[in-house]
């Protein structure tokens, strides 16, 4: 019989904490559906939590976190009692979840879902990660329900980047889930379903409309909204491409558009987004391969992705109309050419070998690869992790390459985290013994040269952590 | 795809940094040399590391610092290499570690320069009076690994080399001996 390997002693397996706090369902997401879905849980027998980063804070808003919110919140989002009281009275069901002896942690925001799988086997159980203002925790569960939602697929043109210019669930959210919206006039890029919604939406509170822009020759939405909006008094204006937003300290004040007749300047404080949606389902995305039967998805997060023909449509003509310094990753300031020419970031310099590199020089290396872009651009590894331009980035790659090229992937945590926050306060002393080494080979950091000489027990420091 | 693979004096499987700088040495001597794999360069631990470039405990510690300094030059493109290292710590068992360790690599005549509190802080300003010292490496220093890994795979280009990226190795056959 062949006797067992022995094992290296800095193996993670059975190293790794159990969960503090078990639950037979964790649901991510507080909305309608993640509601319902705990209830029905909860009712069935079972031990269910149900968390919600909303309310975020007040910090995180203003990075877009978790929606495109662009900087168009009133001051109601300073204060954190309001935000949660306005959380609970517009969505009456979670006193219902209450009731029924749901736990519901608000302000709690899952960043990181981990299963064992073919590139990990040291988990105790699988684990999500959870982090409110104070501190980072992991809970274990059975079953993981995201009902997470649906985010914005965002377009980048000149002048973008600047406060006032946001996304239709962000527009959604702030004006009706957080009652906290600050815009007066807006002009809704998109005549699909979602931007006819957010027209008649925005119409209802009020809030004046100033166009409804369409690259298309024909709104794309349903009849039935059409004739809504028609009754309303709006028209889309069809052909119409954004040439830019103007602005000025407190963000955008004018939007150019320009149609076959040529460019008219609109009067408005915020630009809505609205050409697209795709479900938010980054904390599964960035687990790799699960064990069947322990994720579900529920609600908006279960909708197919996005309509890839309308977005490279956009995006296509948005881009024939800006020049290639137009920014399309806003956290690395990555622009549409530095994109497509798969450049480097700004800070370094480029040698014209590097200048020569391109889109087909990488693809002559092999089917292009969404994440060695990102790398090699850093288009997409900012704090927002890429949910504001991923898509963008993926279409304008495709469309500069002729061949279909994916989105590239997220990385856990996929919500920024403060460090303070994340900080394993209780990390065991097994753990810390190893962070830093490799199968505890005892001459690993030792100078090869005083290996096996008298100098190798010298120093006294035997062991690990000696890597610099 | 068949084009590039054909008629290689020397395949190397595996594109990470070995397996590149290993194919770059060969064509820049004029080998004729062809890099696979699996997937993208530098996808694994080559493109996901410290980017440490002050490996006292290796053999090739000499050349490590004798390379470094002129390797964006050497490959034509960026790998983000900066010179030096400062290590600070908030634990004073771990800080009389790092002394050690500075001056175990003084002796072998790389220079360590050890900081008390007060330098600490001004040569790490996010720190503040928690931490107790440091030291500071006035040797080696890092680099950004992805970009080195694909400098190595634009200059082996640039010297006549190839390289195959999502195309798995799934065996070896052999004919004639060879």
């Amino acid at each position: 019989m062949t006797p067992a390997a022995p094992r290296d002693a800095f193996d993670l397996t059975g190293k790794i904490a159990a969960p503090g706090e078990r639950f037979d369902t964790v649901v991510v997401g507080a909305g309608p559906a993640g509601t319902a879905a705990a209830i029905d849980a909860a009712r069935a027998g079972r031990r269910v939590l149900l968390v919600d980063e909303n309310p975020v804070p007040a910090t995180a808003m203003g990075g877009d976190v978790p929606l495109f919110y662009g900087g168009r919140m009133t001051a109601a989002v300073q204060h954190p009692g309001r935000m949660i009281e306005t959380l609970c009275l517009t969505n009456p069901d979670l006193e219902a979840a209450f009731d029924a002896g749901v736990d519901v942690r608000l302000g709690t925001a899952a960043w990181g879902l981990y299963a064992n799988g073919p590139a990990l086997a040291a988990l105790p159980e699988p684990l999500l990660g959870l982090a409110d203002a104070e501190g980072s925790t992991m809970v274990g569960f059975r079953e993981l329900v995201l009902a997470t939602g649906a985010r914005d697929v965002v377009l980048g043109f000149p002048g973008w980047d600047q406060p006032g210019m946001m996304g239709a669930q962000g527009f959604h959210a702030l004006l009706t889930r957080y009652q906290a919206l600050a815009s007066r006039r807006i002009v809704i890029l998109g005549s699909g379903a979602l931007a006819l919604e957010t027209a008649l939406l925005a119409h209802t509170h009020g809030i004046d409309v100033a166009a409804i822009v369409e690259v298309g020759d024909k709104p794309a939405g349903p009849a039935h909204l059409r004739d809504a909006i028609a009754a309303a008094g709006l028209a889309v204006a069809v052909a119409t491409v954004v040439l830019r937003a103007e602005g000025g300290i407190d963000g955008v004040a004018r939007v150019v558009l320009r149609d076959p007749g040529g460019e008219r300047i609109v009067t408005a404080d915020t630009i809505v987004l609205a050409v697209a949606v795709e479900p938010a389902t980054e904390l599964r995305d960035a687990a790799g391969a699960l064990p069947a039967g322990l994720v579900r998805l529920v609600g908006d997060a279960a909708l197919p992705g996005a309509d890839a023909g309308y977005i490279a449509a956009w995006a296509a003509a948005l881009a024939a109309v800006s020049p290639p310094d137009t920014v399309v990753c806003q956290c690395e300031g990555v622009t549409r050419g530095d994109l497509t020419g798969v450049q480097p970031p700004a800070y370094l310099d480029r040698p014209a070998a590097l200048a020569a590199r391109s889109l087909a020089t990488l693809h002559a290396d092999g089917p292009l690869d969404p994440d060695q872009i990102k790398r090699l651009t850093r288009a997409g590894m900012g704090a927002c992790q890429g949910r504001r331009c991923r898509t963008q980035v993926a279409a304008l790659l495709t469309a500069a390459s002729g061949v279909a090229v994916p989105v590239a992937t997220y990385r856990n945590p996929v919500r920024p985290v403060p460090l303070g926050v994340l900080a394993d306060r209780d990390e065991p002393a097994a753990l810390a013994a190893g962070w830093d080494v490799w199968f505890g080979i005892p001459t690993q950091w030792t100078p090869y040269a005083d290996i096996g000489t008298d100098a190798e027990f010298a120093s006294g420091l035997g062991g690990g952590n000696r890597h610099v | 795809m068949s084009d590039r693979l054909a008629g290689a004096s020397v395949v190397v499987v595996g594109g990470g940094v070995t397996g590149l700088s290993a194919a770059w040495w060969l064509a820049r001597s004029g080998v004729d040399v062809v890099v696979v794999d699996k997937g993208i360069v530098g996808w694994e631990a080559s493109g996901r590391n410290g980017g440490g470039a002050s490996h006292y405990q290796s053999p090739l510690f000499a050349e490590e610092q004798r390379l470094w300094p002129q390797l964006d030059d050497l490959l034509g493109y960026p790998t983000e290499y900066v010179r030096e290292r400062i290590i600070i710590q908030r634990d004073p068992a771990l800080l009389d570690h790092y002394r050690a360790v500075g001056r175990m690599c003084s002796a072998m005549g790389y220079r360590v320069d050890d900081l008390d509190s007060r330098q600490a802080q001004a040569a790490v300003p996010l720190t503040d009076a928690t931490c107790l010292g440091g030291i500071h490496l006035r040797f080696g220093g890092h680099a950004n690994p992805q970009r080195t890994v694909q400098a190595y795979a634009w200059a082996l280009q640039d010297c006549g080399g190839r390289v195959v990226q999502h195309c798995a190795v799934t065996g070896i056959a052999t004919a004639g001996g060879r």
